[in-house]
Parts: structure tokens; sequence; C-alpha cells
């Protein structure tokens, strides 16, 4: 009971310490910047005419107050053969996203689940459950991320770049096989991270959160004279997490009546680097992070601070880019990726260790040309060898071996697409890609788009796109010795074909619309089945699922830059076998956002509404319809490198539940109410 | 207090970002507006252009021509009583390429990123000298563009596109910006 007490004493303390920074914070910059505004009002005139008598080189040499995003963020979505959705660095500060989940949860048809461990990605109707977002290829900086053995796309705080670090995230929704390979099934998502003179200098940033959740980072970036252009960044991250979590299905005197304590812990220490001269570019990132499993997923021991996981990320990039002309290059690159789980899991008489490694080498190469006239080709190589993909499971005391897997495989591909341009508004892009892999062989998948731009101010795209993902490793070889899983080595890769019809409209008037229509097919998918033979797990090519859906958004900027869009999907998800609904597939998906200079370049206020409709969970019941609100204040250019912000997510504390995925005892997991973050970053 | 010591440098930061935030206003560098610069910028721009065979000469006055969401706040009143070359400014917002009618100077706006090619294969026959603020403009085939590098404001020059229509950039201009080649991708 005291330490209910005292622990609940230092959460109100902690409040009101963070309540005091945050008044500081973004408080007092108002008052004083509300009177230097009026100093410059007063100025003004003089300001006009001393810059009448300047010479360009004067010109050049005066400050500016940046307008956001000056120059630098914008990227045009010219002509992709795709829906595309971009988010920028100044958004990430506008709306005070953490994880690239924040970011991913707040684009039009996305929306995440929470089962307190991972965060798993849906989009366009889809989300398997226990699925780790293997139907998302993530990148950074054109890198593949999904890991060697489970093809993770890490959204969560587990992923190894400090969101602090992206420039730009450019979301690519539908298939993108074609140019990619596996993965790229659902979308792609790739991240472009900050170069060296974005930062110019040195940052410090620190933040704290509800929860407990504290994260510094230490950033360093410069571009040299020479043409060196470096950026080393390292954040450390902790978080105590929710002190009690109440779970009604374990709610027996022998489980401590459903309450689990201080079990919700999550930890990660990155690091990432980027160092560039000439045409020669390397990138490293490694993180590891640790999260404590508050669920007893696996049907570990309930309320056990013991189970957890640890996922450790590495990678080194090591790219060229080689102007052969004018009109050529080459760009290729060599890479090396290492991936580390290990989970820790207890049982009433034993304790399980699961661990897997996986390591992969590859490299690429790509010819781009624009040798022919009105035609932009690209033609390319790629080599994957898969050094190590083990796997194994083993009880600690008394000691016994489950799995002890281990595994090399390889794939290759080669691939090309053209971009002709017909007419002048008139663009054809078709690609094809075969994929080699040693485990089931070839698979040759295309894409086609038609972009017309009948009248400037209107695109009409018309896409086909086919993709496939592999089967994983996992989905391959796991078993633990034939007591509850076998393994399937004769799975074929899962297949997915769609359709869209997509329609950009400028309004005027700063309006700008588009508007989606989308059919997606999705085919032998990989199913963890229940053999009725013997009993046991497996997976299989089982499930064929559609999808019919239209998305709707509307973006609008104001002179004054007051930025606001909203998006809308309605989807419609259905199982072809069963013909009936599929799980964690909400119907309607609504996203508002509007980011408002209360003063001009100083403070910025951003505010998200977010609607989910109901979804189903593996019980046939429903996880309910929710609100999500949003709000962060931010700062910046007050004190000259000084950012400073404020968020409050689920500002009306709305109860809500993410449907669990089947490792679960629970069918719905309740996540998170009102919390908050205050951050402040300064840069010298 | 153990989360003190867990969070030493968390805390600390935190108080010393703060302090920093609540200190008073000092004497910072004077900063002017991004765009008001710009414009002085974009006049002072036009002292280093030789327009082709007289073109400008011809022209009654020279147009600063403006394409999309115009940034700048007074620009017409900035430029009430300048000249450059013997020629009074003239601002005028334009909604379509072809609205080009003289020798002069065209700002295309960030506004009309995705539709750069059009505007500019849509450019008539009067020589301009095209001007841009978006990255990537300049090795699209915008003769100058602005960008912001630490708070001042920089240029890229794209001499290859200027040539094409005839104008001639002095090297005195030349030396002050970046040099930029239109790149093919």
């Amino acid at each position: 009971m005291t330490d209910t007490l005292s622990s609940g004493a230092v959460v109100r303390f902690r409040l009101y310490l963070i309540g005091i920074i945050i008044f500081g914070s973004i408080l007092l910059p108002i008052c004083p910047s509300v009177l230097s505004l009026a100093y410059a009002a007063d100025n003004d005139d003089n300001a006009t005419k001393d810059l009448e008598n300047l010479s360009l080189e004067e010109l050049m040499d005066v400050k500016v107050v940046t307008v956001s995003g000056a120059s630098k963020f914008d990227q045009p979505v010219k002509d992709a053969p795709a829906s595309v959705s971009i988010v920028t660095a100044e958004d990430i500060k506008h709306y005070g996203y953490r994880t690239l989940s924040d970011i991913l949860r707040s684009v039009r048809g996305f929306y995440t689940t929470y089962d307190r461990n991972y965060e798993y990605l849906g989009m366009r109707g889809f989300s398997r459950a226990g699925d780790y977002n293997t139907r998302y290829l993530l990148l950074v900086d054109g890198h593949r991320i999904n890991d060697p053995i489970y093809n993770t796309a890490f959204v969560g705080t587990e992923f190894p770049v400090d969101v602090d670090l992206i420039d730009r995230m450019e979301i690519i929704r539908g298939p993108s096989s074609s140019i990619y390979g596996t993965n790229a099934f659902m979308g792609v998502i790739n991240i472009v991270t900050k170069k060296g003179s974005d930062i110019n200098g040195m940052e410090v940033s620190g933040e704290a959160g509800g929860f407990g959740t504290y994260k510094e980072r230490l950033s360093y970036g410069r571009k040299f004279d020479n043409g060196l252009e470096a950026i080393v960044s390292g954040s450390n991250f902790n978080s105590a997490g929710r002190s009690t979590l109440y779970y009604g299905e374990f709610d027996s005197p022998t489980t401590n009546n459903g309450i689990v304590q201080n079990a919700d812990e999550g930890r990660y220490q990155s690091v990432f680097s980027t160092i560039s001269i000439n045409d020669l570019k390397l990138q490293g990132a490694y993180s590891s992070r640790a999260k404590t499993i508050p669920t007893a997923a696996w049907d570990t021991v309930f309320n056990d601070p013991r189970d957890r996981t640890i996922d450790t990320i590495g990678y080194l990039n090591l790219e060229y880019q080689y102007n052969i002309n004018n009109l050529s290059k080459i760009t290729s690159s060599i890479y090396y990726d290492n991936y580390h789980y290990n989970g820790s899991y207890s049982y009433p008489d034993n304790f399980n260790k699961d661990i897997s490694q996986g390591q992969r080498l590859g490299g690429d190469v790509r010819l781009t040309t624009t040798m022919l006239d009105k035609q932009t080709i690209i033609m390319g190589g790629e080599f994957v060898d898969n050094l190590q993909q083990n796997q194994s499971t083993y009880y600690v005391q008394p000691y016994s071996v489950q799995l002890d897997d281990r595994r090399t495989s390889n794939n290759w591909a080669v691939y090309a697409q053209d971009e002709l341009k017909i007419l002048n508004n008139l663009i054809l892009n078709a690609g094809l890609r075969y994929d080699y892999y040693s485990t089931f062989g070839g698979t040759l998948n295309p894409r086609m788009a038609m972009i017309y731009n009948p009248i400037d101010s209107t695109t009409i795209k018309l896409l086909y796109g086919r993709a496939f993902r592999a089967p994983t490793t996992y989905e391959l070889y796991y078993n633990d010795g034939g007591v509850t899983q076998k393994t399937n080595p004769d799975l074929r890769p899962e297949l997915i074909e769609t359709y869209e019809l997509i329609l950009g409209q400028s309004l005027g008037l700063g309006y700008l619309l588009e508007a989606s229509l989308f059919y997606n097919d999705i085919k032998n998918l990989i199913t963890l089945e229940t053999d009725p033979t013997d009993g046991l797990l497996v997976f299989r090519n089982q499930g064929n699922l559609t999808t019919k859906g239209i998305e709707l958004q509307i973006d609008k900027q104001w002179d004054n830059k007051v930025k606001g869009s909203v998006g809308y999907t309605f989807q419609q998800t259905k199982d072809e076998q069963t013909n009936q609904d599929v799980t964690n597939s909400p119907q309607h998906l609504l996203k508002a956002k509007l980011m408002v200079p209360l003063i001009s370049n100083k403070l910025f206020a951003g505010i998200e509404e977010q609607f989910t409709s109901r979804r189903m969970m593996s019980n046939g019941e429903f996880a309910g319809s929710f609100y999500i609100t949003n709000l962060t204040l931010s700062s910046s250019n007050y004190i000259k490198g000084m950012e400073a912000s404020m968020s409050v997510y689920n500002l009306f504390n709305k109860k809500y539940t993410d449907p669990a995925p089947p490792q679960n005892l629970q069918s719905a997991i309740e996540q998170d109410g009102i919390n908050f973050r205050l951050k402040v970053t300064y840069r010298f | 207090m153990n989360f003190c010591y867990r969070h030493a440098v968390g805390l600390v930061l935190m108080l010393l970002a703060s302090i920093l935030v609540a200190l008073p206003v000092q004497a910072v560098e004077r900063e002017f507006d991004e765009y008001e610069v710009k414009a002085f910028a974009i006049y002072n721009l036009a002292k280093f252009i030789e327009w082709p065979e007289n073109s400008l000469a011809a022209a009654p006055n020279l147009t600063i021509y403006i394409i999309g969401d115009d940034p700048f706040k007074n620009f017409r009143e900035a430029m009430k009583d300048k000249s450059v070359q013997g020629k009074a400014i003239v601002i005028k917002k334009i909604n379509s390429p072809a609205d080009v009618k003289d020798a002069g100077i065209l700002f295309i706006s960030r506004s009309e990123i995705d539709h750069l090619p059009n505007i500019l294969s849509g450019i008539s026959r009067a020589p301009v000298l095209t001007v841009g603020d978006t990255q990537s403009f300049a090795s699209r085939g915008v003769m100058v563009n602005f960008y912001v590098e630490n708070d001042k404001i920089k240029f890229e020059i794209n001499v290859e596109a200027a040539n094409l229509k005839g104008l001639k950039i002095s090297s005195n201009l030349l030396k002050m910006g970046k040099i930029i080649a239109t790149s093919k991708e």
C-alpha cells in the first residue's frame, strides 16, 4: 500500500516538474516576443529602407527569418506511379511525432495496433494479426531495414534511426515489387535522413514524457569546404511505462487479480552516422531496444517483469554514384545487415529463451539513363546473400533445446523500368522485375501506370501492380520440436494484384484534392493454421482477401501559412474463401490536421484528429471505434538555435483498445489515455 | 528519487534548456523578412543580366512576372521608383506562362512545383530570366534559384538554361552563386 502511495507521489512530483518546465518554455517566450514583434512593427519602414540601398552581395549577408520549410523539404510528387504522401521534418516537429508509428497513424489510410511490445501497421483494410509488418518495405535512404529472419518493418521504438534525424518520409501506397522486390507489397516507406549541413553544428535535445519517458540525443553535423559532409548522432531512451495495467482476462487471485505492476519498461540506445564525400556515401546505424512484455503473451507467467524482447539492429551501407555523362548515371551499393533477437519468456516450471541471429550481405547496381528521347530508363540488378538465418529456442533449467535451426539462403533479381513521355501531358510508366530465391524459385512482377495531365491543374493516374512477399525464414522453419508448431519448407510467396485510379485536382485558392479508388486482390496469403491431422500449428498458403476502397484528401494552405488537411478512407475487406469480414480491418478512417503559426515563425500550434471505426477481433467481437486528439505547441527561432515543444496526446483521455495478436489471451489491448511530452532542442 | 539518478542527463538538459528559454531577449542581429530580401535580390540580379539582342530595350518596362502563389508582401511598393538598365520595373501576376509577353524576369512560385516542366516549356519566345526559390528548381532548368543557408539567402545559377534562351549572365554574378547543371533524371 505504501508502495503505491509513494509511487503516486513520485508521479505527481514528475507531473508538477514537467508542468513547470512546460509553462517556462512555452509561455515565457510568448510575452517578450509579443513585445519584440511590436518593436519590429515600429521599425518596419526603416527595415525596407535599409534593404533598398544594399548591393546583391550585401543582401546575401543579411539575416532572414526563414519561413517554415524554406526551400529545404519540398519535393515534387511529380509523376510518381503511385499514391504518395510526404511527411517532412517540419511536420514531425509541429505535430510532435515520436515514432514512425506516430507518423504513419497520421497519414491517410494507415492505422496501427500496439500490443505493448511492437507496433503493427495496417493499411487499405489489411492488418494480419501477428504480422510483423512484413507487407511493408521499410527503407532508410534506399537501404532495406526489414530484417533477414522475420522481415519486420520496425516502426516503434525499435526503429534504428531517431525520428529527429528524418528529413523527409515518403509513404508510397501500393505494390512496388517491380522495383524493390519482396515486402513492397502493401506499400513502401522510405526515410530520407538529414545531412550534415542540415544540422550544421552541434545539437542537443532532451525530452520528457508521460509514464516516466525520457529521451536524450546528441548530434553533430557539418559540411566541410573539401566536400566532406558528415553527421553523427546518438540517442538514449528510457521509459518506465505504465506502473500498473489491468487485464480482465487474468482477474483471478492466482494472477494478482489481473493487475500487472512495473512490467512495461522500454529502453533503447542508438547511433547513426552518414559520411559522404563527392559521390561516395557511407551510412551506418545501430540500435538495441529492450521492452518488457506486460501482457503475458505466449502463455507466459502473468505479472512477471522478466518477460521481454531485445531487438538489436545494425547496418552499414556504402553507396557510390558515377555520372557517365549528362544523360546517364550508375548508382551502386554494397551493404551488410545484422539483426539479433533475444526473447525471454517465463513459464510456471521453466524459463524459455528464444534467440534469432541474422546476417545479410548484399549489393546492387542501377543504371539510370535519358539517352533515348522522351524516356527515362532504369535498369538494375541486386544480389543478397543471407549469411546467417538462425533460430533457436531452449529452456534454461532444466536445459533442453527445442529448436536450433541454422540456415543460409540467397536471392537475386534483375529489373527494368521505363518512363515514356508519349505526349507532353501523357506518361506511361512500366516496370518489371524478376526475383530468384534459393528457397522457392522465381517470381516475375510487373507494374504499369498511365499519368495524364489534361490541364495544368489536373492529374489522372491509372495504376496496375503486382507484388510478392517471399516466405520468411520464420514462416518456413520455425518450430518448437513438435510441441505446438511445425515447419513448412514448401511455402510459396504471397501475391497481391492492385488496381487504382487517382485524381489529383488543384481547386484554386490553395485547395488541393486527391481522390483514389482502389481494388486489392491478395492470394496465397501465408497464414498460421492448425493442421487437423496432428493438431500442430503450421504456416500455409491459405487465404484470398480482396479489398475495395475509396480515399479522399483535401489539403489547404492559407496565405498566412496556416496549413491543414483532411483525409478519409472507406474500405471493405473480404475473405473470399469464407465470404466473411476480416479481423482488424476498420471500414472508416479519418485523419484531420491543422498547423497554425500563432506567432509568425516563432510559435506553432499543431492539432490532429484521428478517427478509426470499429475493428473485429479474433473472437468475433469488436474493438470499438474511437477519436483521438493530439495537440502540440512548438516554438522555434525565439532564441537562436533553440526549439521547444509541448505535446499532449489523446487530449480528451479517450479510452480505446486495439485488437490483440493471436499470441495473447486478451482479445483486445487497452491503449494509453492522455499523456504528454515536453521537448527542448538546442543547436550551437 | 531513483528516477533522478537514472535520468540525470535528461533533467540537467531540461533545466538548462528552460533557463535558456526564459532568458530575457538579447540584442540579436537584425533579421529581415525572407521575401523582402528576395524582392530586392531579384531587383539586383537584373543588373547583372544581359538580355538578347536588345530585347529589353524594345520593351516598355522591365516586367517581373510572378506565376503561382505570390509570397512577396509589398513587391510593387518596394519597386515603385526603381529602374534597371533605364527601364522602370513593373510587377505582374500571371496565371499561365503564355502571359509572358516581353523580356523580363519570371518568378516561379513554390506552389508550381508540380507544373514546373509545363511552365518552362510554355514560356513564349520572349526572353525571360527564370527565378525560383524551391529545392531542385535549378537542376530542373530554372536559371536562378534562391535557397537559405545559415539564415542567409544564397542562390544557384543554371548557366546552361540561361544560355539556351540567349541570356548572358555577368561573371560577377556567377562568382556570387553556385553553378548548377540541368540534371536529366
